[in-house]
């Protein structure tokens, strides 16, 4: 529908692509390197190590898409359908792994698992065993790798599974029943047909993160795209070759948002008019509780409560003076660059669905919606992108300054934190997106019209009833983008500036060099602060059935 | 010049599908014109159009004089001398009532303002509920927050979009009765929409019947009940009898000799007859009809009667009715 004319939405449209073409900008120029010439790097890559990334990466991938998918489901499928103790809790716990990096999660395991951790020297003591006379698997591996992701991001799915079933309409199930359909014929022909879109977004969102992992695939020294192009990038000095690895990834990337597209499309999975379905939950005998708890509760300890139970007892035993100190100071730059990330990403995704609201026009539309494509390039790749238009502009910018006024400016961008906020947004302006336009969409255009009709003219309808209808999701942007932007890792080890170091890479650093117990408080510190959004995001899961939308507003 | 809110030659499209079609209408200060068409028909389009909310290809609106939209002008939405009521009523949830009724006023200091709200409440009756939330209010209440927000604006033209639809038919009319009983004290040239054809009997003397974002007819009420120019236009007041006048001839026998005249007008062409106007009695040996259905409408019935000749008739008779299904009857015109 046409609201206005279009030379009216010129300026927020010329306004928004100016926007959005600089946040695409590290993607362009990692586009752009597949034209320049790498001086032999690439040619050596594709002799050496491309057939192994290439492997490694599908390997990884498949793994860890298939054992989410089983995990997710399973759970989710069991909290639903069975009663038994600890139902309640369990639900709720088992999207807590989502607060733990992967990184974090790698190095937990990997401590847990190996010859001198607690598995390994219990199996010894217990069956009095020495080194060389008992097989264990290497964690450090990619079966390693696989368990690890999966452990980390088999929430994505049980999460999409789970508020499927919740919200599946109860109405639907009872008129599939007394339309003559038994339960096994209703699971399959209406239950199964509206969770599996559900299922399925959350499993290719699951191969995104995969493809994208850096941090935990490094540590495992598995060679995948992402840690690839790192590594050509730091020890070949290769842009060009970092860049054309990364023009492979952003290939295997925009298939797989294509097949999502082209299979499910825009399709919404379900919603729910009716009462939500609270089905009679089966109740269980000794063994079947005993059985269906062990299901559940084994990813939340293996994802969540192993891994801080270590850190904890790291730091215990080991907290000294000198990590306290450094917890604070470090703390402090990952808290002003997060807080600088979360706060211009929210201000630009409001600028821009403001506008969007205002002027829907399909090319406003697509520049708005280029602007979350970001999210889906991993963070390496766009750290790669960043660096030669950083240069380019630091010395054109730089020159051109002291031309004008005689004043060298140095490395303004790399060596500040601009740069490094810069990446960070680029990447993370998706989540708040998502955020802001969720709000926007549950805010009636009607309330437009009338304010409109009522006097106000489309600014003081932007502060008198979109921004306080905004205020909670506005809100859940920053603190989402807060927390990524703490957790952060490859975009930070490439954009910071020197000396400038941040909790995710400190516990890098040291966890590289084998010092995991020194890192341990700011791995706490990153696992708290990532507890915040888990425990927002639950009560707005969990608590849906009881939130009634006012009828005036529906 | 004229008074009140002037449209004329509106055309609309949405991307290619036209919704409006050359519409024009005229509704005089503080007077009440209702838009009547099915849903679909272009009826809220047109009144998005008036309040500035949409743009038009072509036309032009003017209120008492003051062109608001033409090739050249397009006054904002916010700069338009209308208030619009929706349907959903669209109170803003972060404001109290108070705060709601007062978001349109402009150029006045906070007294002022909270002296206007005050007054507003008092007139739709809700003074207690000045700092309640909207969604702590019934239906009826909601609607009534939502005429004063509007009416707070002293707007000079009213668009009405089917505010009364979603309330229950007692309060329908109460509150109808205030909107239109405020709207008129206040001058306002008022415009609304309705699907309902007994709404649009009960509030308005004229009435632009639409379809197909085309004014199929427009005009006095009483007029196109009785002499609607088109089956189209008498079917949209409930189920009446037509026929060709060769058949009417036909069925003119068993019938009282009065019908000669009615009929004589029309040689040729269709004959419209509204059921009311066939009158039924027990028959004294004269029965010339059979009840084949009958469907009760509350405080009157709607019968189908088969006359001797094959001939199915409209009628309709207070209840309580004496014949049921299958009796036969005597029929005449009254």
């Amino acid at each position: 529908m046409r609201r206005y004319r279009i030379r009216d939405g010129l300026g927020c449209t010329f306004f928004n692509a100016v926007i959005v073409t600089s946040l695409l900008l590290p993607l362009g120029d990692v586009l752009l390197n597949v034209f320049r010439d790498s001086e032999g790097v690439w040619e050596h890559l594709a002799e050496t190590v491309l057939f192994r990334y290439i492997s490694n990466t599908a390997i990884l991938a498949l793994g860890v898409v298939s054992l989410t998918v089983l995990i997710g489901v399973t759970s989710a499928w069991i909290v639903t359908n069975y009663e038994f103790p600890g139902r309640s809790i369990v639900q709720w716990a088992l999207i807590l792994p989502l607060a733990i990096p992967s990184y974090l999660l790698a190095y937990a395991v990997t401590d847990f698992f190996k010859y001198s951790g607690p598995v390994q020297t219990m199996l010894r003591k217990t069956f009095q065993l020495e080194r060389g006379e008992y097989w264990f698997p290497a964690v450090r591996s990619l079966p390693g790798a696989v368990c690890i992701l999966s452990a980390g991001l088999y929430p994505y799915v049980y999460l999409a599974c789970r508020t499927a079933l919740f919200r599946l309409d109860r109405n639907m199930i009872e008129s599939s029943r007394t339309l003559g359909a038994g339960m096994v014929k209703t699971f399959f022909k209406v239950v199964f047909p509206l969770v599996s879109p559900a299922v399925f977004a959350a499993a290719m969102l699951v191969l995104m993160e995969t493809l994208a992992e850096f941090g935990a695939v490094d540590y495992c020294a598995v060679d995948t795209f992402a840690t690839g192009v790192y590594r050509t990038w730091l020890s070949h000095g290769s842009l060009v070759g970092a860049g054309q690895l990364s023009a492979c990834l952003i290939l295997v990337v925009v298939s797989v948002l294509l097949v999502k597209r082209l299979t499910i499309g825009n399709r919404r999975v379900s919603t729910n008019n009716g009462a939500s379905v609270e089905v009679m939950r089966r109740r269980l005998g000794m063994i079947g509780k005993f059985l269906v708890s062990l299901i559940v509760w084994f990813p939340v300890v293996m994802g969540f409560i192993m891994p801080v139970c270590i850190f904890v007892d790291m730091t215990w035993k080991n907290g000294d003076q000198r990590a306290i100190e450094l917890l604070g100071e470090l703390g402090l730059n990952s808290i002003q660059v997060s807080i600088v990330v979360a706060t211009v990403c929210t201000t630009l995704s409001f600028l821009l669905f403001s506008s969007l609201r205002r002027f829907p026009e399909t090319f406003n539309r697509i520049i708005v919606g280029g602007s979350g494509l970001g999210y889906a390039i991993p963070g390496t790749v766009i750290a790669i992108g960043c660096l030669s238009p950083f240069f380019f502009l630091e010395e054109t910018i730089g020159i051109w300054f002291l031309k004008l006024n005689g004043q060298d400016i140095g490395v303004w961008l790399t060596g500040s934190i601009a740069g490094l906020v810069f990446g960070c947004v680029c990447r993370f302006a998706a989540v708040s997106n998502g955020m802001v336009r969720s709000g926007y969409d549950r805010i009636p255009l009607a309330l437009d019209d009338a304010s409109l009709a009522l006097g106000r003219g489309p600014v003081k309808t932007l502060y008198g009833v979109h921004l306080p209808l905004l205020s909670s999701s506005i809100l859940i942007a920053l603190l989402m983008v807060f927390v990524d932007s703490m957790k952060e890792l490859p975009i930070t080890l490439v954009l910071r500036p020197f000396n400038f170091d941040t909790l995710a890479v400190r516990v890098y650093h040291l966890a590289s060099d084998e010092r995991l117990d020194e890192a341990a408080a700011s791995a706490l510190a990153i696992i708290v602060v990532g507890l915040l959004p888990v425990i927002v995001l639950s009560k707005h899961v969990f608590s849906n059935a009881k939130i009634s939308s006012p009828g005036s507003l529906k | 010049m004229k008074s009140g809110l002037e449209v004329n030659s509106i055309s609309h499209f949405y991307d290619k599908h036209q919704s409006l079609d050359q519409v024009s209408l005229h509704v005089d200060a503080g007077s009440v014109h209702c838009l009547l068409g099915a849903s679909g028909s272009g009826k809220s389009t047109l009144l998005r159009i008036i309040a500035g909310l949409e743009i038009p290809i072509t036309g032009e609106i003017k209120v008492n004089g003051v062109t608001l939209f033409d090739d050249s002008t397009n006054k904002l939405p916010e700069n338009r001398p209308v208030g619009l009521v929706f349907q959903q009523y669209a109170l803003f949830p972060h404001l109290t009532v108070g705060a709601n009724i007062g978001y349109g006023i402009r150029h006045l200091n906070r007294a002022q303002r909270s002296e206007m709200v005050d007054k507003y409440l008092q007139l739709i009756e809700l003074q207690d509920r000045r700092d309640t939330m909207p969604h702590e209010l019934s239906g009826g209440e909601q609607q009534r927050v939502a005429l004063a927000r509007a009416l707070c604006c002293e707007p000079q033209v009213m668009l009405l979009d089917e505010p009364f639809s979603n309330l229950d038919s007692r309060l329908r009319a109460d509150l109808r009765e205030l909107t239109l009983r405020l709207l008129k004290d206040a001058g306002v040239a008022t415009l609304l929409v309705t699907h309902d054809p007994q709404e649009a009997f009960a509030v308005s003397e004229s009435m632009t019947i639409i379809e197909s974002g085309k004014v199929i007819r427009s005009g006095n009420v009483k007029d196109l009940y009785y002499q609607p120019d088109s089956l189209q236009v008498a079917n949209i007041f409930g189920p009446i009898n037509s026929f060709t006048s060769h058949r009417l001839y036909a069925a003119v026998p068993p019938l009282s000799g009065e019908i000669t005249n009615l009929a004589g007008q029309t040689e040729e062409g269709t004959m419209l007859l509204r059921p009311e106007l066939i009158r039924l009695r027990i028959p004294n040996g004269d029965a010339n009809a059979t009840v084949k259905k009958s469907v009760n409408e509350g405080s009157t019935s709607l019968l189908l009667i088969e006359l001797d000749n094959q001939l199915d008739l409209f009628a309709r008779t207070l209840n309580p009715v004496p014949f049921v299904i299958g009796d036969r009857v005597y029929a005449s015109f009254s």
